[in-house]
């Protein structure tokens, strides 16, 4: 052990790390003192914390301030840092790892290969135990998002963490979104929580970069109104909805021009800021400036024809900010419309058809399309949302069939629904015609090459898509076929079953 | 300075005294330290300082003059009239010799019961002193004093105040001005000058003061006066004919009661009453009397402790005297922009530069970083950390009388942090027993050449590998180089074949080498023996290949250390264990093979032919037992004992070196008993005993002292200081989420007890969310309540909540049902956000517990 007297990182870096990152003033001095070498670097360190919410990017920031900052015969902190996330397999992780390491000691001979945990060990070791250093050397690896590493064995992690316990001169540390308890099966790691921001703390970072001046007012003004407009953004949006940095940031950008569009146009002054806001209500509770999908973006410039084109290509550019999952709905919404006009009938018939196998379960099949008795009986359907629960309250309630998604049908018995029904509907339908079993099976073909209707189940690869017993599944949602019904005039609803 | 009358005399006189008192303070504040330490325990700093005031006066009549001293003092405290009458009559009041006299007197004065009264009188004006516009000084001070709602500071900055306070000054800066030279300085100037012809202009601010003061506190103030000059009892007429005196009556009676005893613990009381008494004896015999003018720096104080009423930050800024040092270089010299400042909270005095405080305080009250932490601080500018722990033993000065100081303190950082990093071993305790055994077969191992195996079982953070490590150090002190130790573990080593390269590259060999040995699968003996009889003939390392077998030749002894020896029993056929064993047993070599495991019954694992060749030696590695117990290990990471030092490092010739560790280790004791501490350590005992968890909690305490702020903070939950715990459960992450997160976690936590489902789609959540909210919206718009908007009042559209969903999978509070399940829209894109089932990972009844929910949340988590 050496025994240099106790000494923490310089100031003047933790204080500069404290202005580019504002709000995390507490966390950077704890990881700092927890890294450098001449302070307490610890075996381990586990940092954790929601995304965005700057755990890496401190992270890098501090290790490349500590790694820059030399003072003459004071300690050396070397580092690597790896995102577990660009590592497919555990032995990918750990080349990865071993060739971060060469590059930052400017090892000159890398080893060509590390397939195991306990190679990793060795040639770290090689690299930093066997090799003589000075006393204060320390090397610090980070392992980003480790948590999300994929095929990862049982015993990768609580193996990384021992990796300190045999080369006293490193600290491994451990970025996770959520550390499940005692997951290094170690005694003790100190642990360091990135909280996500508060409202004052959103503002603040937000005010550290104001838009430029606005040509009718001054810069102190502009200022001003930023930081109330961040507020009231924050208020509307990121606190309701989307509550990180990014996102937060995005809407921020996004709403500005259309906010201050009035004192451009010098309707308001930039003082009247309730004004200001009533007049910018419309924008706030646009949906979009959180989800904006691919279509939507096309859909938007109508909607704000108003705005310049390039206000509406930044909310363009600033989609791809946000990670959004949720496309599929609107393409859905977007195409629904064009679908009941593309298709041709005995496709949407057959689509609806699909539909109804999917969702109603078998015995019911007699009640709905049976012509036995009279007619026509049946239907005694028709959910609707959270209309009838009421009274069941108490008991348990039961889902919706139609929410629990789609079940997989035998393709005769969509056929023989699609026999039962063609005959009415298409009556209703506007475009008419008897189909030939011809036009049916294109009709399969397409929808099935369009993933309307999907093949489930095993051999699907190899299997004859006409053969009668095979198993589909219908592969759009409620709301598209609901359109696609009206187009031809079939209320859907009537014909499910709960 | 050389301005003209008594005036100056007096102010001569608070001069000397500075300097006087500059050392005086130290040593008193290092005599209450030491007082305090004991009665510090209690944890608070507020009352510490109380006590200290009191206590610390005693030390320094004892060191001044005692006695004799007093009599002087009790002038002193009245210098008001003292000065006064000096100026009138005592011109002679004796600039020179009187002047000492009455100097140290003062400090001496302020010792006795009176002393923090007098303290606290000059105090306020140091402090107003401090705080004003430094122009302003003393006479600021004394309109802080005035019962005038107007904190001092606040006061200070306006103008007119000051020039009041300047005309109006003398009489109060005798009394309190001293000690600020500077000031004192310019304002002795214009006050002298202002003095005589200023009655009217400072009248004001003395009247300001009366109101405030109780009726003794005025009794006094005006029989000081009278004593004085006439001119300042015109004043006080004037005063009294102003507004002022109309307000005093009533609100002097009342008021001065209320705030006395709303001040609480301080010894106003005392004071008041003397004060009282006092009153009457120095309106009859003001002049004649020492003891009577003690009275006056009583009736002082009081003012001041009146004006804090009002604000609340008086009383900081009146307790600190003229002599008050700062807590930190203990001098008590103050100069524009770096002044001694006295926390609202605490009243702990420190200059502007010693505590790191920017050259412009903001107004208002200022709280030291002890106070702040749990304040809400201000001074995050001051650029440190806020360590919201309770400080455990109040800042105290006794530290800066040992030499080198820095060097002990930053020498002793070190050790116990690497203690408590993990990076020093810490020692067993009450496991000797179970060391002699683990010693004593090594020792065979090596010494005897018996081969021997024995697992080590314990929990996790018992000290198992500390065990075997210092076991093995032991060892190798007597025999050096006779033995190889090879250490194994479970974790990294996953399969034999591993552990055998590793064995073989520990053992000095090239890995390359030993690529052929593997390919012989079923060599695993004989590579072993040809490894351990290669040993013995240090010779034949050298030529690589030869895998001779002399049995019995071996000279050095193989110590195996097999962490998470569990571990290596479920490979397969447990080829390792059996060789290990086997050659340990049938003494083909001397090893010793240590397995460590967590598992008690890690033997019913092993196969039969390992168990029968296994000694079935165990050695049990308990938990502390006892509190106390757990103490006696965790100690180790906040103090170093003395047979430790040279193991340590530790430089002991070091001067001062005695001195410090005495006064560390009387301040961890002292912390080990206050009950912020206790619980802490009661936490980590009834929780799991885990040492290494507790003196993780440590390193950032401990990294923190400094010289200027050497005292250690227990983390407590509460505060803002961060903490190294790890998060109990997944619900921390609920804090970050938004409402809309929230809303369709609680919707899919709901679906779990209203539609008996244990898994959940997005559909299903977001029909049950909108559900709720158009339910929701239904009742608040009957109840009107939609025009305030309340806090759900926003139905978000699917793909917002689609996003949402996302979200809550990415955090992992949503985890995937059976994979691939009844639905399990395996592969399809687009099949995937509706259909795919969820598992919710929290349940609903604890999402209001992690979180704090707004009304509408909240009542979906509770009605059902």
């Amino acid at each position: 052990m050496n025994n240099s007297l106790f000494q923490l990182p310089n100031e003047l870096v933790l204080t500069t790390l404290a202005q580019i990152f504002p709000c995390r003033d507490s966390q950077i001095r704890a990881l700092a003192t927890l890294l450098y070498p001449t302070a307490a670097p610890c075996q381990n360190l586990v940092l954790y914390g929601t995304e965005a919410t700057g755990k890496t990017a401190i992270t890098t920031a501090l290790l490349e301030a500590l790694e820059n900052e030399r003072a003459e015969d004071g300690p050396t902190i070397k580092s690597a840092i790896v995102n577990s996330i660009e590592c497919i397999t555990a032995r990918h992780l750990f080349e990865s790892i071993v060739s971060k390491v060469v590059h930052a000691l400017r090892w000159e001979s890398p080893p060509s290969r590390c397939e195991t945990i306990s190679q990793l060990m060795v040639e770290l070791s090689k690299m930093l135990k066997y090799t003589p250093r000075p006393d204060n050397f320390h090397f610090v690896l980070v392992l980003d998002g480790i948590d999300r590493q994929r095929d990862m064995p049982a015993t990768l992690l609580p193996a990384l963490a021992r990796l300190s316990e045999t080369i006293l001169c490193l600290t491994t540390v451990f970025i996770v979104t959520s550390p499940p308890a005692n997951f290094l099966r170690t005694p003790f790691v100190a642990q360091i929580q990135f909280p996500n921001y508060t409202k004052p703390e959103f503002v603040a970072i937000l005010a550290t970069k104001t838009p430029p001046k606005l040509p009718t007012t001054t810069e102190e003004e502009t200022v001003d109104l930023w930081t109330r407009f961040a507020g009231a953004v924050h208020d509307a949006l990121a606190r309701s909805a989307a509550r990180t940095l990014p996102a937060f940031r995005h809407a921020c950008t996004a709403l500005w021009p259309r906010f201050t569009a009035p004192i451009l146009a010098g309707t308001h002054g930039p003082r009247e800021f309730s004004k200001l806001l009533v007049a910018a209500r419309v924008h706030f509770q646009d949906e979009r400036l959180l989800d904006p999908g691919i279509v939507a973006a096309n859909t938007m410039i109508p909607h704000n024809s108003k705005l310049t084109n390039g206000n509406a290509e930044m909310v363009k550019n600033g989609g791809s900010l946000v990670k959004q999952p949720g496309t599929r709905d609107h393409q859905a919404v977007g195409t629904a419309s064009d679908l009941a006009v593309l298709l041709p009938t005995t496709a949407r018939l057959l689509l609806l058809a699909a539909y109804l196998a999917s969702h109603n379960t078998t015995r019911h099949d007699l009640t709905l399309f049976s012509t036995h008795h009279h007619g026509r009986k049946r239907r005694r359907g028709g959910l609707s949302l959270g209309v009838g629960r009421g009274g069941r309250r108490s008991k348990h309630r039961k889902i919706a069939r139609k929410l629990l998604g789609a079940h997989a049908f035998v393709l005769e018995r969509m056929l023989a629904i699609f026999a039962a029904v063609r005959r009415e509907w298409d009556a209703k339908g506007a475009a008419g015609g008897d189909a030939m079993d011809s036009d049916v099976g294109m009709a399969i073909a397409t929808l099935a090459s369009l993933r309307l209707l999907v093949r489930v189940g095993a051999g699907v690869a190899g299997a004859d898509p006409m053969d009668r017993g095979g198993k589909w599944r219908v592969n759009i949602g409620w709301e598209m076929v609901r359109g696609l019904g009206r187009s031809i005039g079939v209320e859907v609803e009537e014909w499910l079953i709960e | 300075m050389s301005s003209l009358d008594g005036n100056t005399g007096s102010k001569k006189r608070a001069r000397p005294r500075n300097e006087d008192d500059s050392p005086a303070p130290t040593s008193t504040k290092k005599q209450r330290l030491k007082v305090t330490d004991n009665n510090s325990a209690s944890g608070s700093s507020p009352k510490v300082d109380d006590d200290l005031n009191p206590a610390s006066p005693p030390p320094n009549g004892d060191v001044n003059s005692g006695r004799p001293a007093r009599p002087a003092r009790a002038r002193r405290p009245t210098q008001k009239i003292l000065e006064v009458k000096g100026s009138v009559d005592d011109g002679q009041a004796n600039l020179g010799a009187s002047a000492k006299t009455t100097q140290l007197p003062r400090s001496k004065l302020q010792l006795p019961p009176p002393p923090p009264r007098a303290r606290k009188v000059p105090a306020a004006t140091g402090n107003s002193s401090i705080y004003d516009v430094p122009d302003s000084g003393d006479e600021l001070s004394t309109a802080a004093g005035t019962p005038v709602l107007l904190s001092p500071r606040k006061k200070g900055a306006t103008p007119t105040l000051e020039a009041q306070a300047n005309g109006a000054d003398q009489p109060v800066k005798r009394k309190r001005g001293r000690p600020r030279k500077d000031q004192s300085a310019l304002l002795n100037g214009t006050q002298s000058a202002a003095a005589s012809p200023a009655p009217p202009t400072s009248s004001k601010p003395t009247s300001a003061r009366r109101p405030a003061v109780p009726g003794k506190g005025g009794d006094q103030q005006e029989s000081e006066e009278v004593p004085g000059t006439p001119s300042r009892k015109a004043a006080a007429g004037i005063r009294g004919g102003r507004k002022d005196l109309v307000e005093q009556v009533p609100n002097g009676i009342l008021t001065p009661s209320k705030q006395r005893a709303g001040a609480g613990g301080r010894e106003r009381k005392n004071v008041a009453f003397r004060s009282s008494m006092h009153d009457s004896g120095d309106n009859n015999e003001h002049a004649g009397e020492v003891s009577f003018p003690d009275l006056v720096p009583k009736t002082t104080k009081q003012q001041p402790p009146e004006t804090s009423h009002n604000e609340g930050e008086g009383e900081s800024d009146d307790s600190s005297e003229d002599d008050q040092v700062c807590a930190i270089c203990s001098k008590p010299d103050t100069k524009r922009g770096n002044e001694i400042v006295f926390c609202d909270g605490c009243d702990m005095a420190v200059h502007q530069k010693c505590y790191n405080l920017p050259r412009i305080l903001p107004e208002g009250d200022w709280f030291c970083r002890t106070c702040s932490g749990d304040d809400d601080s201000n001074n995050l500018a001051a650029g440190d950390q806020k360590e919201g722990g309770v400080v455990v033993a109040l800042a105290e000065e006794s530290y800066l009388d040992i030499p080198n100081f820095e060097q002990h303190l930053r020498a002793m950082q070190r050790v116990l942090v690497d203690r408590c990093t993990g990076r020093r071993r810490i020692k067993l305790r009450g496991q000797d027993e179970v060391y002699e055994k683990a010693f004593q077969l090594v020792e065979q191992t090596i010494k005897a050449g018996e081969g021997n195996s024995m697992l080590v079982i314990g929990a996790r953070g018992c000290g198992k590998t500390t065990l075997v490590e210092s076991v093995v150090s032991d060892v190798a002190k007597q025999h050096k180089d006779q033995f190889h130790v090879v250490r194994l573990n479970g974790f990294v080593h996953t399969d034999d074949r591993l552990a055998l390269r590793e064995i073989w590259r520990q053992l000095g060999k090239e890995m390359e080498v030993e690529d052929d040995l593997i390919n012989k699968t079923n060599s695993y003996a004989d590579t072993m023996a040809s490894l351990l009889a290669l040993l013995s003939h240090p010779t034949e390392i050298g030529a690589a290949g030869g895998v001779e077998q002399n049995d019995g030749v071996t000279s050095k002894s193989v110590i195996f250390v097999i962490d998470e020896f569990d571990l290596f029993a479920t490979h397969a056929r447990q080829t390792l264990l059996y060789n290990l064993f086997d050659i340990a047993q049938a003494k083909k070599a001397p090893i010793a093979v240590l397995g460590l495991t967590t598992r008690i019954d890690v033997v019913e694992s092993l196969e039969k032919r390992v168990k029968s060749r296994f000694s079935h030696r165990y050695v049990y590695l308990g938990l502390p037992k006892s509190l106390p117990g757990y103490w006696n290990v965790c100690r180790q990471g906040l103090r170093v004992d003395d047979g430790d030092m040279r193991a340590e490092g530790i430089d002991q010739t070091v001067k001062g070196h005695g001195q410090f560790w005495k006064w560390w280790n009387e301040k961890i004791e002292t912390l080990r008993k206050t009950p912020v501490f206790q619980d802490h350590l009661e936490y980590h005992f009834y929780n799991s005993k885990s040492v290494s968890a507790f003196l993780t909690t440590c390193i950032l305490p401990l990294a923190a002292l400094t010289a200027a702020a050497p005292t250690l903070k227990v983390p407590s939950y509460s505060s803002s200081v961060v903490p190294v715990d790890p998060p109990d459960s997944k619900l921390h992450l609920l804090e970050s989420l938004s409402d809309l997160d929230l809303s369709m976690l609680i919707a899919a936590a709901r679906l779990d007890i209203v539609a008996h489902t244990d898994t959940v789609n997005f559909a299903m959540a977001y029909d049950e969310y909108a559900s709720l909210m158009s339910r929701q919206r239904l009742q608040s718009a009957s109840a009107g309540m939609l025009a305030l908007g309340g806090g759900v009042g926003r139905v978000w559209g699917r793909g917002v909540a689609g996003i949402a969903w996302e979200r809550l999978v990415t955090l992992g509070l949503l985890v995937p049902a059976a994979p691939g399940g009844r639905l399990g829209s395996g592969g399809q894109p687009g099949g995937g956000l509706d259909a795919k089932m969820w598992k919710v990972d929290v349940a609903l009844e604890e999402i209001p517990g992690a979180v704090k929910l707004n009304n509408v949340l909240g009542k979906w988590c509770r009605e059902i």
